[in-house]
């Protein structure tokens, strides 16, 4: 594959992933790019009475905090989250709590972008440590007196397919 | 089988060894009931959140640990997201207003999709990635409204509590 071909190619599957629709706060493009888990992120684009254009989380940072665990995001990745917005040069509405940057359109591009960097730094920070745990859970622990085959079910797994199909869907 | 076990088998990209998690799968199929429910105040740039304990009305074989509780959000674009956690693993995610692409380069899920955990990709809310089925619901609709589907799909019975404060909640934006 050349570089042509190459770049074509990315950006045959970007142009694809990309998708806007209208939300009542305002029109939310999906970028790209996905987080961790594998949610495409998606930023806010609104018009300014003013001119200009705000461009938002959409309150997904603080949700993603919000169901970091049960009890919330510990304290420490909070802490780092705001100092990850600081540094991105995003604000805060006071109103709203949006996590927002105000840009003229030829710059709102560059700030959706920003804003899905952010979101997608977020969402790695952002979980408590409960991997460990899930992980012993999924490799076998057997939680259940009636489990017979360590703890994974057997459920299906005669029909899964043989092996990762790495070719990606539309 | 279960509708949501069928969808589970449409998805092909399984790994070879890939696996439900028994115990995770038996959990959210246990007859369950509310124990408690609560408004929280919304997180930034959020419109309603609350959080609720849950228990299983059942005898549970499985010992699993830690509490039931759901936790759910909805944020300002109506974007929502309903946990069911026991201890600190999620069982179920429910997503409304964003797509999900499956792991190794799988499939798109367009809509409301709700994660489940699988013996490689067990960590819904952590930093790894994971896996989802389509949920057919409506997009865009109110947080407590969501919250009574996602409780009928995970077998919580009954909801009285929610029933009774639809409309009722702080910042309610509906």
């Amino acid at each position: 594959m050349n570089p042509t071909e190459l770049r074509d190619l990315v950006a045959a599957y970007s142009v694809k992933a990309i998708e806007c629709a209208d939300t009542r706060a305002g029109c939310r493009i999906e970028l790209p790019i996905s987080e961790p888990g594998g949610d495409s992120i998606g930023v806010i684009v609104k018009k300014l009475d003013g001119g200009g254009y705000r461009i938002h989380d959409g309150g997904h940072i603080g949700g993603l905090l919000f169901q970091a665990g049960p009890q919330g995001a510990p304290a420490a990745a909070v802490r780092a989250v705001r100092e990850l917005l600081r540094a991105a040069d995003l604000s805060e509405d006071p109103e709203s709590g949006v996590a927002f940057a105000d840009a003229d359109a030829r710059a709102v591009p560059y700030w959706a972008y920003e804003i899905g960097r952010v979101i997608a730094v977020a969402a790695s920070i952002a979980p408590s440590p409960a991997l460990a745990l899930a992980q012993s859970a999924a490799d076998g622990e057997s939680r259940s007196p009636n489990t017979r085959r360590g703890g994974v079910s057997a459920n299906g797994a005669e029909n899964r397919p043989a092996a990762i199909n790495r070719n990606p869907s539309p | 089988m279960s509708a949501e076990y069928t969808e589970m088998e449409r998805h092909g990209h399984w790994r070879r060894d890939e696996r439900l998690i028994e115990w995770v799968e038996e959990s959210v199929r246990l007859r369950k009931e509310w124990r408690s429910f609560e408004y929280l105040p919304p997180p930034s740039g959020c419109v309603a959140a609350f959080e609720s304990e849950v228990a299983y009305a059942e005898r549970n074989p499985l010992r699993a640990r830690g509490n039931l509780t759901i936790r759910g959000h909805e944020e300002l674009d109506g974007q929502a997201i309903i946990n069911l956690w026991q201890g600190n693993i999620v069982l179920r995610r429910a997503h409304l207003g964003a797509n999900h692409r499956e792991p190794d380069a799988g499939r798109i899920i367009r809509g409301p999709h709700i994660h489940f955990p699988t013996s490689a990709f067990p960590n819904i809310s952590g930093r790894g990635r994971s896996r989802a089925y389509a949920w057919e619901v409506g997009t865009m609709l109110p947080l407590m409204e969501v919250a009574a589907l996602f409780a009928r799909h995970v077998n919580i019975a009954g909801n009285p509590d929610i029933q009774g404060r639809i409309g009722d909640a702080p910042n309610e934006s509906h």
